[in-house]
């Protein structure tokens, strides 16, 4: 195994400890431990932790000592105010570039989608939301627009909106990305808009609910 | 000793800004045109022309890389990366569909930010100059107050940078429209007019689109 790809599994492993919770805002994190609970060594830790820093899941607190951020409501919503752009804009594209493979695979992530919530299964719906608005990002066919899109800041964040939610918000997220892949599919690109702008809108709501409790 | 050794007895966590500087000047090389574009770059020809040692060398490159601005290359090192027409119509559409968003935002909120921005001599500076150009539409998106969204167009007009796509040897009427584009910005600013900086600045930018399109295209 290559040093880059445990670096990615390190990075991976870390950034949805922290947006899942298991790593509580404030706790601090230490090279030597992380490496030894992932089992790998610490140069590609190392690389981890930067690049979790980097993309603001991790600060600095005193002393030099690395702490879990505790995002804040307004961070959430600059962060659901530029996915909005960046998303809407990336379905409008999707929608007339979108191949029929990439359609097969979000209907093959659909239907993963499904049994995912019937069995309640918080971490495989969080990554394979990932992947589903992924690939519709990819399906946009503007490259720079993917790599943006995969080092957005904070990005992650999202991905706790299913810990937050009730079953019935999880139910209701992969209802619409159904329908989504559907509008996709027919090629209509308003409807596809209007649907990812409240999908947004609702996973940015829970999750500011969900910090107001903390 | 090695840094593996030495980490296991020093303090555990330190400083990222290493990796950062790196960045940075790795950036500073390929803007200023130091490094030929056919030259193969490995982490370790920058790690020693910038004293420094490969892990931020190593991750300095890999963040270029997801920037689109180098790509790796197969047997290992890095090249710079040439932008093909679709690269940069990509990157104008992407700068249109954030920055008349990040002007707008700038216009509704009084901050500092923007009032230092105006108070400053740049706007004095010519349009056609690209690290100029850089900085003031870098300072605008700041100072919409959203970090998400400035932190995109900085990567995008770093990139550009990188590219120096903005060299384009514009005659003077060209410069003179880019210059007049900025002051209409700055006036919406000014002016507080959420509407009138969005149009300015998608006119502005469009502009741009259409000098680097025509630039690609004849390449």
């Amino acid at each position: 195994v290559s040093r880059d790809s445990l670096a990615d599994t390190a990075y991976a492993e870390l950034r949805s400890a922290i947006a899942g919770g298991a790593l509580a805002p404030d706790t601090q994190v230490v090279e030597a431990s992380l490496a030894g609970m992932l089992n790998i060594s610490r140069t590609p830790v190392r690389e981890a932790l930067r690049r979790c820093e980097l993309e603001g899941y991790l600060k600095r607190g005193d002393g030099g000592r690395l702490l879990v951020h505790r995002p804040t409501a307004a961070e959430m919503r600059d962060l659901f105010y530029t996915r909005e752009l960046l998303e809407t804009y990336a379905v409008r594209l999707a929608a007339e570039r979108i191949s029929e493979e990439e359609l097969v695979r979000l209907d093959e992530l659909v239907a993963a989608d499904r049994r995912a919530v019937k069995a309640n299964a918080m971490d495989e719906l969080a990554s394979l939301n990932e992947q589903i608005h992924g690939l519709i990002v990819t399906a946009s066919r503007n490259r720079t627009l993917d790599a943006l899109m995969s080092g957005l800041p904070g990005r992650a964040y999202g991905l706790h909106t299913f810990a937050v939610g009730t079953n019935d918000d999880r139910a209701r997220f992969v209802a619409q990305h159904e329908e989504l892949v559907g509008l996709l599919r027919d090629g209509d690109a308003d409807s596809a808009e209007t649907l990812i702008r409240s999908h947004l809108g609702t996973a940015r709501d829970l999750l500011l609910a969900g910090l107001a409790e903390r | 000793m090695a840094t593996e050794e030495l980490d296991a007895i020093g303090p555990i966590d330190r400083p990222a800004p290493l990796a950062q500087q790196a960045y940075e000047s790795i950036r500073h090389e390929l803007m200023s045109g130091r490094w030929s574009p056919d030259e193969r770059l490995t982490e370790h020809d920058v790690a020693r022309r910038l004293s420094i040692s490969r892990t931020p060398a190593r991750e300095a490159l890999r963040r270029l890389v997801l920037m689109g601005s180098l790509d790796s290359v197969p047997g290992g090192g890095y090249a710079q990366r040439t932008l093909t027409p679709r690269d940069v119509r990509e990157h104008c559409d992407l700068r249109l569909l954030l920055e008349p968003e990040a002007a707008a935002l700038a216009a509704a909120r009084a901050r500092p930010e923007l009032d230092a921005l105006l108070g400053t001599d740049d706007l004095r500076q010519p349009a056609a100059d690209p690290a100029h150009d850089m900085r003031l539409h870098v300072a605008i998106a700041e100072a919409s107050g959203n970090a998400v969204l400035a932190g995109l167009v900085r990567t995008l007009n770093e990139r550009a940078a990188v590219h120096r796509l903005y060299r384009h040897g514009h005659d003077s009427r060209v410069g003179a429209q880019l210059e007049d584009g900025h002051l209409q910005i700055v006036a919406a600013l000014r002016s507080r007019d959420p509407a009138a900086a969005f149009a300015t600045m998608s006119e502005h930018l469009r502009l741009e689109r259409e000098l680097l399109l025509m630039e690609a295209s004849t390449a």
